[in-house]
Parts: structure tokens; C-alpha cells; sequence
């Protein structure tokens, strides 16, 4: 059914505006809008952390970027349907699942029963210690996160981006970087853990 | 083991699932832990939350400022989107681009000539212009190129807008026309083709370096080589043309002929079927695709796992390290599976890693009939020592790509053609040499 806007309705019933009647259609037009932005901005400020749970079950960050856009745009066609005080977080969960399921179907890809025995452990995983408030803390990360890659060597830094953003298997970031394999495994477990505890020490010093 | 070797193991089998690197046997092993262990289920989901912060982190700044202008500021300032529907209305307009150029990236409209029926392996389309597409998927319709195999277990159907289907398996690659009349070059590697009723002077024509073949109607194989052609006819006719000396001959139903310097041009009936194959390696690499190693006084001629990249989609590809034997090939008779076949492939490893082993099969009358598989865990293998791989053919399945086509592909390999024998690991150079491979089927040792 197309969707008609407050400003399409209000065009159409110019004349009629003052009507009583028409004025509560607009007014339930206004409500259902500002509804749609509420929900909308909160479920955006759940996007790093559906992302991390669709890469969770997808292996692949790009993949995950995508399962989420579009749980993103399924938020925003069934925003009516989410009861507001519960958690946005379990709502959008619950829709990014099915695009993960939908990406699966996608790429033709049928899962096996580890996969299926795994999905099932990461989703109890999830929620056990994916909370509204671990969401808002990671977003405070940001900065420091920022400023302590910063810190890294340069080749630290390479190694961690062609791991992290390139996706590159231990062996192809070796003749990128003319490491040996184990060097690489080394560099890139230290290199995660300087900046773990980098970010750790710079939000207690905050606080 | 010290602590900060496990804490290093766990971290390491946390980061390569997170980027689809775990063979099935580690994601068992990574659900039970998670099941069991509290500890470990909170240092996965750290580890996945820091993951994820340090990719955002990284990522360019071009795409970084994209994204905190879609999602609002990241910082924590609760800074509403102002314009939601302005915002959709931009990525709406990125969608349309993007889709625009996934559009453009396609085989031009007008001169889509085929479409992809079957697909599974690692394939590179090159059509017009140069145009080159690696990210190939059933559905997909081409204008008039060429299609390339890149892996031992490749496996290509292409049918022509009429109906003609041609498929390629393996390391093959051919190029099609259909400018009112069908034409094929098939450079080297193998193609069946069930092929529909063409105009009496317009046939098909398939040329490959040896020979050129004119088809009316029919089903066959080819199998080129640099020097050689051979074709078998399953039904109908086909004539054939030796392109050293212009001799021509007819190939009826049921005959093959070898188009060869030095081999007679005269058809023979296809020879029964047999249960029984060995590899000859000691002989040479002929029929195989790997690294061939002649025998020495240390030991038996080998076969070393070469690296292939197999494209996953547009951005994502992986290397599988493989080996594969032509089974059914050249002179031999057809090989077929049998209820109590067993393959038996004898080798070695240097380094533990799951092993892939499989068929790529047709039916008697030469229509293909996909590709079969079985995985053996990393465990199974000794580093370093010798092994032999005992396969019951009634553990292989359908390889996962081809599960969307189970239902036009046998459900079970038994009565079928083996083409080729293929195994290999993924991602990681395991040091794969094969010494051996032998199908045994002990109640089908005569022919057929």
C-alpha cells in the first residue's frame, strides 16, 4: 500500500485543514513521523554493535556491513512495530538475524550442523553480554581507540589494518610485509593487546 | 602448554572464525567451548567488540567519515540524525548508483547470447572490451566471451538461448560465439555438449588447436590438448576434421576418435565402463594438474598441491592448494562409482590442515552430473608421515555449491562417469603431495 506523507495529506486537504478531523490526521501524521526519527536514531546507535554480531556469524565484515543496511532499512519500513522502552538493541538483533539467515540464502550457502551448532553458542553468547550500556561504552572507545592505534609502530599498524580492514589470511600479510608466518601471529596478538590495554588505561584516566 | 601460548591459541582460533577462515572440525570444536565455558564465551565477545572497533578505527577516512555521517556521531554525544528521511533518501540515491554500476558491470543486454545453468569452482568471464568478471553466478546471462576454469574442481553449464548446453570442468577454458551461428574454441581442457537441432548450414562448430568439429544435433565430449583432440559422441552424429592433413570423418553414437599425429582417424566403439582406476604418475604428468615430481631413489614420482584463487564475490576471494587426475580421459575407458567403490589416495602432508577430497562426474551419456565431496579433519593426518585416506565413495555429497541444483543433479554418485579426482586444502599451504590415487570397486573389477 503506498505510503502517503503529512505534507502530501496536508497538499491534498488544503481546503479542509481547519477541520477538526483533519487536523487529528495530521496530528497522528506528526506522531508517526517523529516515531519513525526516534526509532530510527536509536537503532543507528545500535549499528557497531549489530555489526559485530553479524560478523559474528557471517566470518566477514563486509557481509556484515551489508546484512545491516538492510536490517537498517527493515527498521525503517516496520518502525510501528517496535515497542518503545524495550530494548532497541534485542529488536534490531532479532531482524539482523534473518538478514544473516537472508545473506546465507543469497550465497547459496547451506550450513552445516557445526555452523548451525555455532550459530546457536554465538547468539547465547550475544545474549549474555551484548547490553544497551556495553553498546554506549563502546561508542566512548572511539576516541581513544583512535589516538593509541596511533601509538602502534608503523609496521604494527600495517599489520593489524591488513588483518583487520583487508581481511588478509596470516601468510598473504607475511609477503605483504616480508615477516615470517609466526612473526606475523606474534605482531598481530601483541598489537591487539597494546592497544586493548592502551584504550583501557586512557578511559580509567579519564574517568 | 603455557598460558600465554592458550590464551594466543584461543585468540587465534576467535580471529579466524571471525573472518570465515575455521574448517568445520575447528567450529565444532569453538561451539563446544562456547557451550561450556563462560570464560571463553566473554572473550569471544570481547574479542568480536574489539574487532569490529579496530576495523571501524582503520578503515579509510573517506569511508570512516561516510559512516559517522550516516550513523551520527560516534563519540557518545547523542547527536540526533536531523533529517532521517533525507538520509534514506541519500543512501537511496547511493543504492541506485551502486546498483547502476553493478548494472554496468554486467554482459551488455543486447548481446546476452547465454546464461549460466551451473556453476561451482573458481571461473573468469572475459567479454567484450576486456571486460573481466570473476564473481559469476547461476542466473547470470552473458553476451558472447570467454570462460576460463581455475581450479581443478571447476565446473561451468552454459546454455545457449536455444537450449544448447555446453558445460567445462577443470583448468579448461573456451570461447563462444552465437552470430546466428554457434561457435566454440576450446583452448585446452574438457567440455561435454547436449546439443539442439541446429540449421543444416549453420552447424555448431567447436575448434580446438587440433581439429574443428561440426555438430547438428547431438551429445559428446571433447577433451583438447596442445597436440591432440578427443572426441566421444554419446548420441547422434558428429563429423570431425584433422586439421594437420584435412582428413574428415564421421563419429556415430556410441564411437570415440582421437584427432592426433600418428593416431589413425578411424572411430572406435566407447569401451565398457570399469570399477577399477590407478593413478600412473610414475608415468608422467599427463591428465594431472598439479606439481609433477618424477620418481627418484628417495621415492615414487608425486604430485604437489599448487595454489589456486578461488573468487568468493567481488571482494572476496580464497586460495585452495590442489591437486587433480583425469580419470576418464584420453584413451581409458570410462571409470564409473559403484555402491561399494573406494577411493584410496596415498600422500603426504607437512603441516595439519582438513583435507578435501572429490569427484567431478557425468552420467553414461555424457551430461554432466556434478561434483561430490568428502572433508577429513586435520586430525586424521600424521605431519610429516605418509598417509593413505581410505574413502568410501558413500560418504560423498554433494559439494555445497551445487546444493541450490540437487535437484537436477543426482542425489547419490553411484552409476556415474568419473571425469577427474581432485583434492586440496583451503587457505593454507599444507605441503599437500599425492603419490597414489586408486578406485577400487571390488565387485565391478572386469568391465562392464
Amino acid at each position: 500500500m503506498p505510503t502517503i506523507t503529512r505534507a502530501d495529506y496536508a497538499g491534498k486537504t488544503q481546503n479542509f485543514v481547519h477541520d477538526d478531523r483533519h487536523r487529528l490526521v495530521l496530528k497522528q501524521m506528526d506522531e508517526t513521523e517523529a516515531k519513525r526519527a526516534r526509532v530510527l536514531k536509536e537503532a543507528l546507535r545500535c549499528r557497531t554493535a549489530l555489526t559485530m554480531y553479524a560478523r559474528s556469524l557471517l566470518g566477514n565484515y563486509e557481509a556484515a556491513e551489508d546484512a545491516v543496511q538492510e536490517a537498517m532499512l527493515v527498521v525503517v519500513n516496520k518502525f510501528d512495530q517496535y515497542a518503545e522502552g524495550t530494548s532497541m538493541l534485542a529488536w534490531c538483533r532479532a531482524i539482523v538475524r534473518l538478514e544473516v539467515l537472508r545473506a546465507r540464502e543469497r550465497s547459496r550457502r547451506e550450513q552445516s550442523l557445526p555452523q548451525r551448532l555455532l550459530d546457536d553458542a554465538i547468539d547465547a553468547t550475544f545474549d549474555e553480554f551484548q547490553t544497551e550500556q556495553r553498546n554506549e561504552d563502546m561508542q566512548s572507545w572511539n576516541k581513544a581507540l583512535l589516538a593509541c592505534l596511533g601509538r602502534l609502530s608503523e609496521r604494527s599498524r600495517l599489520v593489524l589494518r591488513s588483518r583487520v580492514v583487508d581481511e588478509l589470511s596470516y601468510d598473504q600479510i607475511a609477503v605483504r610485509t616480508g615477516m615470517t608466518i609466526e612473526g606475523v601471529r606474534k605482531a598481530l596478538f601483541r598489537g591487539r593487546k597494546q592497544v586493548r590495554s592502551c584504550v583501557e588505561t586512557s578511559l580509567r584516566g579519564m574517568s | 602448554m603455557s598460558g600465554d601460548h592458550q590464551e594466543r591459541d584461543r585468540y587465534e582460533l576467535f580471529d579466524r572464525y571471525l573472518r570465515g577462515e575455521l574448517a568445520e572440525p575447528e567450529m565444532e570444536r569453538l561451539a563446544e567451548l562456547l557451550d561450556s565455558d563462560a570464560t571463553a564465551r566473554q572473550a569471544f565477545y570481547e574479542q568480536a567488540e574489539w574487532d569490529t572497533a579496530m576495523t571501524e578505527a582503520l578503515q579509510d577516512n573517506t569511508s570512516a567519515a561516510t559512516n559517522r555521517k550516516f550513523i551520527g556521531d560516534k563519540s557518545g554525544s547523542a547527536r540526533a540524525v536531523p533529517y532521517p528521511n533525507a538520509v534514506l533518501a541519500i543512501a537511496g540515491v547511493i543504492m541506485l548508483t551502486l546498483a547502476t554500476i553493478l548494472l554496468f558491470q554486467q554482459p551488455s543486454e543486447q548481446l546476452q547470447i547465454a546464461r549460466i545453468t551451473g556453476l561451482s569452482g573458481s571461473h573468469a568471464w572475459t567479454g567484450d572490451a576486456g571486460q573481466v568478471v570473476r564473481a559469476l553466478s547461476v542466473g547470470m546471462r552473458l553476451s558472447g566471451g570467454t570462460v576460463e576454469g581455475l581450479a581443478p574442481d571447476s565446473w561451468l553449464e552454459l546454455e545457449f538461448t536455444d537450449g544448447t548446453s555446453i558445460s567445462m570442468s577443470g583448468n579448461s577454458m573456451l570461447t563462444y560465439s552465437d552470430q546466428g551461428q554457434k561457435e566454440i574454441h576450446l583452448r585446452e581442457g574438457t567440455m561435454t555438449a547436449d546439443v539442439k537441432p541446429q540449421p543444416a548450414d549453420r552447424p555448431l562448430l567447436v575448434h580446438t588447436r587440433s581439429a574443428m568439429l561440426e555438430v547438428l544435433g547431438t551429445q559428446f565430449e571433447v577433451e583438447a590438448a596442445i597436440a591432440s583432440t578427443m572426441l566421444n559422441v554419446n548420441d547422434g552424429k558428429v563429423r570431425i576434421v584433422r586439421l594437420t592433413d584435412g582428413s574428415t570423418v564421421d563419429v556415430p553414437a556410441k564411437h570415440r576418435v582421437t584427432a592426433a599425429p600418428g593416431f589413425e582417424l578411424t572411430p572406435v566403439l566407447v569401451p565398457n565402463s570399469v570399477g577399477n582406476w590407478k593413478s600412473t604418475l610414475h608415468l608422467g604428468p599427463t591428465g594431472t594438474m598439479g606439481n609433477w615430481v618424477p620418481p627418484s631413489q628417495d621415492g615414487k614420482a608425486r604430485l604437489a598441491a599448487i595454489p589456486y584463487v578461488a573468487t568468493l564475490s567481488r571482494n572476496r576471494a580464497l586460495t585452495l592448494y590442489s591437486t587433480g587426475f583425469g580419470v576418464s580421459h584420453g584413451e581409458n575407458p570410462p571409470v564409473v562409482l559403484h555402491q561399494d567403490s573406494v577411493l584410496k589416495v596415498r600422500g603426504r602432508l607437512t603441516s595439519n590442515h582438513a583435507m578435501y577430497f572429490g569427484v567431478t562426474l557425468r552420467h553414461l551419456s555424457g551430461e554432466p552430473a556434478g561434483k561430490f565431496q568428502t572433508v577429513k579433519p586435520a586430525s586424521e593426518f600424521e605431519v610429516g608421515q605418509s598417509f593413505e585416506a581410505v574413502l568410501t565413495i558413500r560418504e560423498f555429497r554433494l559439494v555445497p555449491t551445487l546444493i541450490p541444483l540437487k535437484h537436477q543433479l543426482p542425489a547419490d554418485p553411484f552409476g556415474l562417469v568419473v571425469e577427474s579426482f581432485w583434492c586440496h586444502t583451503l587457505k593454507h599451504d599444507a605441503g599437500l603431495e599425492i603419490t597414489e590415487v586408486e578406485l577400487v570397486s571390488p565387485h565391478h573389477a572386469m568391465p562392464e
